[in-house]
């Protein structure tokens, strides 16, 4: 089998684990990358992708995330497009459209997600929790010095979610601004439900895109329901992110790594960023008690970073997160709060109790390392892909 | 058009010099490596440049939290010149961008790039050159050069000379 992997520019998360897979099992495979600029139809890429699947024969297009270009390129050239993503919701525009190309079969790791495309009649998209190269983490030792460097009460490793939503508001009338704040703060109080979508109802959605036409008649910008559940979505994650980590570290050690320091966090160390593959894994080793405040708008599924800390040995205090709860038993593999309190009392016991700490971290990482090891996985995907 | 220059004058005292030969034929605003720190390489990736030419694989150390060339991050034309033999490059063998192309200056060491550098697309000669050029015919000799090579690429690299990308 040979393959061609497509991974974009920026770089991804799981690729180094994908590709060592591949060659492990002894799949061909040759990687390209590109960083578009609008995630639409581009005549250079299409070109250089064509160039590409011509000079060597390809069994599918394997894409490390979902990128309709690529799809459409796949689709002009017949070539199937298998694409398995670990971002949700899917950053690009026009998947829809992509997806009825009988050459696409997409991979998603969230239940609801999935469930929701075959709703709308998409057979081609299947749900397929991540993956964790265990043997990788397991190999990483700390020295005396990274130990010092790493070590702490709490860690927290993400973004601040630095969404579009003051831009949003700043141009709707009253009525709108309120109803959406209120909103945004309700769903960062609810763990496991995932309600803004239900919330933003047609006439809302008019009634904000008539007021941008007041405000600026010549506007082209019209804002799209999924723009804005994200947008909300990523709000009230930040709003959970902030107060959690100012409760806990007005109390306990905390160091977080994230690309900017966020100047509320005055009790909190800021460690900059930490690269993916040989710092993270050190930080989650060192902590007592890693957090994973998972993006609201991610609805079941198990996000990479509580795979990255379980299969790093790193005991985990997740927020609620359906498919975490289904595949993981709660207080004795990984640790859930559903409230920023419940967190806070957590984090307390947890770091009294080192005993039932350190049991909770071992019991979760051989579940990750027996259940979500890449060989489980590309297994199931290789077996509904047929190839 | 928008057009960069990287370059890296303290490990390569040429660069410097042969830029007027390339800024003859394509001007444009110039990055020397040896006088920056991180935040310009942020500059350089939000600029919105159509081209950006890297001469001997300037800056190409910096990496993304995940481990990938900070440059790929680019969405504009990228040209890569390489004027000295491959062994001399400790990133050269890094996968670039789709929209980036290497070329070698050293006719000889073609098809050995090609061969080793599996994850570079693109990969061509670039014109005879003088890199170490000091009298007024090589820098002559040298700007003929860098017109075809130009004119190749623009091609090439479907370039719209007359609107940005």
């Amino acid at each position: 089998m040979k393959l061609l992997i497509f991974e974009s520019a920026t770089g991804t998360y799981t690729y180094r684990d994908i590709a060592q897979y591949f060659a492990k099992h002894g799949i061909e495979y040759r990687t390209v990358s590109y960083a578009f600029t609008n995630g639409r139809s581009d005549e250079f890429f299409e070109y250089q992708f064509a160039k590409i699947l011509k000079e060597d024969h390809y069994d599918a297009v394997f894409g490390i995330d979902y990128y309709p270009p690529v799809a459409k390129c796949c689709h002009d050239n017949s070539i199937r497009y298998i694409s398995w993503s670990y971002d949700n919701p899917i950053d690009a525009i026009d998947v829809e459209e992509s997806l009825v190309y009988p050459e696409v079969m997409l991979f998603v790791f969230d239940r609801i997600q999935a469930q929701g495309y075959i709703k709308k009649g998409f057979d081609n998209v299947y749900y397929l929790p991540l993956a964790v190269n265990c043997d990788r983490l397991e190999r990483i030792r700390l020295t005396k010095r990274e130990e010092q460097l790493y070590s702490t009460d709490v860690a927290f490793v993400g973004k601040m979610y630095d969404s579009m939503i003051d831009s949003f508001l700043a141009h709707m009338d009253d009525y709108c601004r309120g109803y959406i704040e209120s909103v945004v703060k309700a769903q960062s109080k609810v763990y496991g439900y995932y309600f803004i979508d239900e919330m933003l109802t047609d006439e809302l959605i008019a009634r904000v895109n008539n007021y941008f036409k007041v405000l600026n008649p010549d506007t082209e910008f019209s804002l799209r329901r999924e723009n804005l559940s994200y947008a909300m979505g990523a709000q009230s994650t930040k709003i959970e992110r902030l107060l959690l980590l100012k409760l806990v570290s007005a109390h306990y050690g905390l160091k977080y790594y994230s690309y900017e320091k966020c100047d509320l966090l005055t009790n909190a160390q800021y460690m900059g960023t930490c690269n993916y593959y040989d710092q993270m894994p050190k930080v989650f080793k060192a902590s007592k008690i890693n957090l994973s405040i998972t993006l609201k708008i991610l609805q079941s599924g198990i996000p990479l970073r509580a795979m990255d800390i379980l299969g790093s040995g790193g005991f985990l205090l997740s927020s609620f997160q359906p498919e975490i709860a289904e595949y993981f038993e709660n207080g004795t593999d990984v640790v859930m709060y559903d409230s920023i309190e419940d967190a806070y009392e957590k984090v307390k016991f947890y770091l009294e109790h080192e005993d039932r700490r350190l049991k909770i971290a071992g019991n979760g990482h051989q579940k990750v390392k027996e259940y979500f090891s890449y060989e489980n996985q590309f297994e199931k995907l290789f077996k509904i892909a047929k190839i | 058009m928008r057009v960069a220059y990287v370059i890296n004058s303290e490990q390569y005292p040429y660069h410097k010099q042969i830029l007027s030969d390339f800024e003859s034929v394509v001007s444009g605003k110039i990055y020397d490596v040896a006088e920056w720190d991180y935040r310009i390489v942020n500059e350089i990736v939000n600029c919105k440049y159509s081209v950006v030419i890297f001469f001997d694989l300037a800056g190409h150390q910096f990496r993304t939290t995940s481990d990938t060339l900070t440059f790929n991050k680019l969405t504009c034309r990228v040209a890569n010149i390489l004027f000295r033999r491959v062994e001399e490059y400790m990133h050269v063998e890094c996968r670039q961008n789709l929209s980036s192309f290497m070329y070698i200056s050293r006719r000889d060491n073609l098809e050995q790039v090609k061969r080793r550098c599996v994850e570079v697309p693109n990969i061509f000669y670039f014109p005879e050159f003088r890199y170490k050029a000091d009298s007024e015919e090589e820098h002559a000799f040298n700007m003929e050069s860098v017109k075809v090579w130009w004119s190749d690429y623009i091609k090439e690299a479907m370039i719209n000379e007359a609107a940005d990308i």
